[in-house]
């Protein structure tokens, strides 16, 4: 019977292999020139021959192990650990690509509510507080004081003054 | 004479309001951090870099330096009355502090971790005077064969001794030196791996690998569990420690001075493996082991000294050779570089400001601290009610909003999270993050340098070993290599 390998490791171990031999590639077309005159593509061509040959050692050192590896911990440690993980990287992908278009203002706050909301929630009204005085504190601190050209979107601190007074 | 003409300047640089400003600010921030369990020095540095594009190379680095060294002094407070680490390298300091605080007794475990920390903060800055300058005068003599030689086995130590496995380090090591050669060929001026994407043209940036890698992928470590945190009921009366107290902790402090220094100036010596070797030698010279993992004051004054002293060794290389040894220390080298200066050998002559001021603000910050930890614990220990579900999306903002004032780029802000995922990938098989970012910053530099050598022997590879200082270092890189293949031959 073939020994078990952890099928973690040896995914991890094939990506970062592919990634050397892409590397590999790409340094062969940028031109590695000679040992007298190394070219553009030397390094990478070193690097990317580098990790391709470690992963492959990796691999076997795996295979050939007397120690039959398995799946040590669990990959997510609680029972909705994956949705909490999720939650928050979906979140910030969409903030990430509508931050330019609604404006920081508005953005950073609706990220903050949900966060503060799904991951672990707290009080709608902690909440809604929490977030409007981090906006603020972040607008303070990014716009004001490091001058920071931060994008205005559908809501500019200009338009609430505008509404205030 | 020379020295304390320097040191003369190097105060008069350090004592200006600007700099004093953000040496406060540094060592605040640091201490905060520190005190925060789940932010630790590397990722709070990492999503802090792109703040200090906005301030002078000087500053800039009095204020990283004082969040390395002060989340040094603050983690211990974590260890200490709950038990969980604020930072990695207060972790041995939970054996005896938190026992410490259990009996009664958190006021001195607290004092004598601030006050040993600043014994030792001061003992490295001193030791780092009288080395870093003949250190640089030595390297002067370098030429790129010696250079290569250096930074490759600045890699391959700090693959070694990390906590991590050294076959999966090497691979991150590898995949830094290959993601360090996208961008513009420093020698031809091509693009290289840009596929024509503007933002890739200058290579992938510093900033928003090391806050991909650690700040976001730490924040996604830290959500999976929900949080369970309890802070020790039994508060503390006083902070000083009493006078058996103090004659328990001055030879462990001193030793762990000592010992932390030298072991931050070595490659891949870190804060952590320091403190634990502190902890083992105290154990090891006490009359009482047996008290050790009891709330033994000698298990925290030691290892606290240690850890802080690493802080200070760890820029020797750095200031003087332009090697970073630790990831830290390459985030720091990332900031120089940013800024325009050249690291390196000259770095002592031609900044003398930079490197005195620097280190004068060092000793400033270790007193600013002693006077934040002290009277303020109580403050301190207020901040450990902060809950990680607020805090974690104000990290998130930080991280992204930071990464998008450097070039305006929500392109930036994408390759965050893409480093983001990865690094929580990566990290979650147990491979480690500060090879990558070593590889990353160091690769560049040692292309620059190999192909120097290779030009300058004609093609000839026995350059490297024909110098006599090259073949040293590529003769002890080659031993921890063949070690680790002898120990895989014997495991079978």
């Amino acid at each position: 019977m073939g020994r078990v390998v952890n099928i973690r490791e040896f995914l991890s171990a094939v990506f970062l292999a592919i990634i050397g031999l892409l590397f590999c590639g790409g340094a062969y077309m940028a031109g590695i020139g000679s040992p007298a005159n190394p070219g553009e593509g030397f390094m990478p061509l070193v690097a990317g021959a580098a990790l391709f040959l470690l992963s492959l050692a990796l691999l076997f050192q795996r295979t050939c192990s007397k120690k039959i590896s398995k799946e040590r911990n669990p990959f997510w440690p609680e029972k909705g650990s994956q949705i909490r993980v999720a939650a928050v990287l979906a979140s910030i992908l969409i903030y990430t690509f509508v931050f330019e278009w609604i404006g920081f203002a508005l953005a950073t706050f609706i990220l903050f509510l949900f966060l503060l909301k799904t991951i672990d929630p707290v009080s709608w009204r902690n909440a809604f507080f929490i977030s409007l005085l981090t906006t603020v504190a972040g607008f303070f601190l990014f716009q004001v004081w490091l001058q920071v050209q931060l994008p205005e979107g559908w809501i500019s601190w200009w338009r609430i003054s505008q509404w205030i007074f | 004479m020379d020295l304390l003409t320097n040191v003369l300047n190097g105060f008069s640089v350090a004592l200006e309001p600007t700099n004093l400003f953000f040496c406060f600010l540094g060592a605040l921030s640091g201490t905060l951090i520190g005190v925060l369990p789940g932010l630790g020095p590397l990722s709070a540095i990492a999503f802090l870099l792109p703040a200090t594009f906005y301030i002078p190379v000087v500053p800039a680095l009095i204020m990283l330096a004082g969040i390395y060294y002060g989340a040094m002094y603050g983690g211990s407070t974590t260890s200490i009355l709950v038990n969980i680490p604020g930072e990695a390298a207060s972790v041995v300091t939970c054996l005896d502090g938190y026992q410490m605080a259990r009996q009664g007794r958190a006021g001195p475990a607290l004092g004598i971790a601030a006050i040993g920390s600043f014994i030792a903060g001061t003992m490295g800055v001193i030791l780092l005077m009288l080395m870093a300058p003949p250190l640089a005068r030595v390297a002067l003599k370098f030429g790129p064969p010696e250079y290569s030689a250096l930074l490759f086995l600045a890699l391959i130590i700090v693959s070694f001794i990390g906590s991590g496995e050294p076959l999966k380090a090497l691979m991150m090591v590898a995949l830094g030196l290959a993601i360090g050669m996208i961008g513009t060929d420093q020698i031809t001026g091509n693009p290289r791996f840009a596929f024509g994407i503007r933002e890739l043209q200058d290579g992938v940036g510093i900033a928003p690998m090391a806050i991909g890698v650690f700040g976001i992928s730490e924040v996604f470590l830290n959500v999976e569990r929900r949080e369970r945190r309890q802070l020790l009921k039994a508060a503390f009366r006083g902070i000083f420690p009493s006078l058996q107290d103090y004659k328990d902790s001055f030879f462990p402090i001193f030793r762990g001075s000592l010992l932390g220094f030298f072991i931050g100036i070595l490659p891949g010596g870190n804060p952590i493996i320091s403190s634990f070797i502190s902890y083992g030698m105290e154990k090891k010279l006490s009359r009482h082991p047996e008290r050790f993992g009891h709330g033994a004051i000698a298990g925290v004054a030691g290892p606290e000294s240690a850890n802080n002293s690493t802080t200070s060794g760890a820029f020797v290389p750095l200031l003087s050779l332009g090697v970073p040894n630790n990831a830290v220390m390459a985030l720091m080298l990332g900031a120089i570089i940013i800024h325009g200066v050249v690291p390196g050998p000259t770095l002592i002559t031609d900044k003398p400001q930079l490197f005195w001021g620097i280190l004068c603000s060092m000793y400033i910050g270790n007193a600013m601290l002693l006077a934040l930890n002290l009277p303020l614990v109580g403050l301190w220990v207020q901040v450990l009610r902060v809950p990680y579900r607020v805090l974690f999306p104000m990290i998130l903002i930080f991280c992204l909003i930071g990464v998008y004032s450097l070039n305006a780029s929500a392109f930036e802000m994408i390759l965050v999270l893409i480093f983001g995922v990865f690094g929580y990938v990566m990290r979650k098989l147990d491979y480690e993050m500060a090879p990558l970012i070593m590889g990353v910053i160091i690769g560049p530099m040692l292309e620059t340098a190999l192909r120097q050598s290779l030009l300058l022997s004609k093609g000839n590879f026995s350059i490297f070993v024909a110098r006599p200082i090259a073949a040293c270092f590529l003769g002890i890189a080659a031993i921890f290599l063949m070690r680790s293949v002898f120990s895989f031959v014997r495991k079978r």
